[in-house]
């Protein structure tokens, strides 16, 4: 594939309620039940938010589609699941690293945005006097 | 006690009190997963009695449909094991058309969709098919052959030129569908009802 998305940076599953550990779990737009998810390609769950991070080598489509072959889940369309990753590489090449990103738009048209995420300012439980 | 190995009553040993508790094969059965070996740590015992009664996957690692269920509980050593390391790292490698069809099962909606999705898969794995051999590689053999005078003295006439001798074929020891190289290492001369024999029980890339 001629001038087909590459990126260093990819998306990982985040966890607001532990923001400070780093997570391994690649994300791959997905749509599950009618709705675009982020699908985690090694804990094989819906994750609805993800952060950007600087993994070491160029991402391309295929390596990618790959991994979600491997997590086994079912892929109808194989076409437009290759169309969407490709989307998918393109717009993470726009965010920065450390960004925190969830998924929204068109699930029946398969147009998607990743936008930063609203996240609540955390909450101090320690009790002061 | 006349001789052998023996323990007794004021030997630490002796106070030893078994756990009892459900064995490896039984919690084996109950969860359906298969566990590493080495024994299990009562807490380990515990999660995994847990996970099996809650249908759950202890460290949510290689839970593959269509492929066998393997989770790796910690070793004594610490750590996971390596094997569930290695499928955590690097998931599942499909070498070929036939394994990734049968490893993908029920993955795709048809055949036609399984060959679209190999070919990507291919592509970001580094798999070769259906490679192109190399004809100087050939060539540079069969004259090498030539050169060393252990090949019989009739063929000489073809190997000098680089070509085949007649009713024979140049056979990849190591073929090039399991990552042989194409090189004249890799090559030797077989006559053509050896090699039709030999590829009939040898088929590594089926």
């Amino acid at each position: 594939m001629k001038n087909a998305p590459k990126s260093k940076k990819m998306l990982v599953a985040f966890d607001p309620e532990k923001s400070d550990k780093a997570s391994s779990d690649f994300l791959v737009p997905v749509v599950e039940d009618g709705k675009l998810v982020f699908f985690g390609t090694r804990s094989r769950r819906a994750v609805p938010q993800g952060m950007v991070v600087f993994v070491g080598r160029e991402i391309t489509v295929n390596d990618v589609f790959a991994r979600l072959v491997d997590s086994g889940r079912k892929i109808p369309v194989v076409t437009e699941t290759l169309n969407m990753i490709s989307n998918y590489l393109r717009q993470i090449g726009d965010l920065k690293i450390g960004q925190v990103v969830q998924i929204s738009g068109n699930a029946s048209q398969l147009n998607f945005a990743l936008e930063p995420a609203k996240l609540e300012k955390p909450v101090s439980k320690r009790s002061l006097p | 006690m006349a001789g052998g190995i023996g323990i007794t009553l004021d030997h630490p040993a002796a106070s030893y009190v078994p756990v009892v508790g459900p064995t490896r094969d039984a919690i084996q059965a109950a969860s359906g997963q298969t566990f590493m070996s080495g024994p299990l740590s009562p807490a380990e015992r515990q999660a995994a009695l847990t996970s099996a009664a809650m249908n759950v996957v202890p460290f949510g690692i290689a839970a593959k449909a269509g492929s066998a269920l393997k989770i790796g509980v910690k070793s004594l050593h610490g750590g996971p094991t390596s094997e569930v390391a290695d499928i955590a790292t690097k998931g599942t490698l499909f070498r070929n058309w036939n394994e990734f069809q049968a490893g993908t099962a029920g993955q795709f909606a048809n055949r036609v969709e399984a060959g679209a999705a190999w070919v990507a898969y291919k592509e970001a794995q580094g798999i070769a098919t259906g490679v192109n051999r190399s004809t100087v590689a050939r060539s540079e053999f069969l004259t090498g052959m030539a050169e060393s005078g252990k090949a019989p003295s009739w063929m000489n006439q073809w190997l000098q030129q680089g070509k085949v001798p007649p009713g024979h074929h140049v056979d990849h020891i190591k073929p090039l569908s399991i990552g042989g190289s194409d090189t004249p290492a890799n090559m030797r001369l077989l006559d053509i009802d050896m090699h039709r024999t030999h590829h009939r029980y040898y088929r590594p890339w089926e």
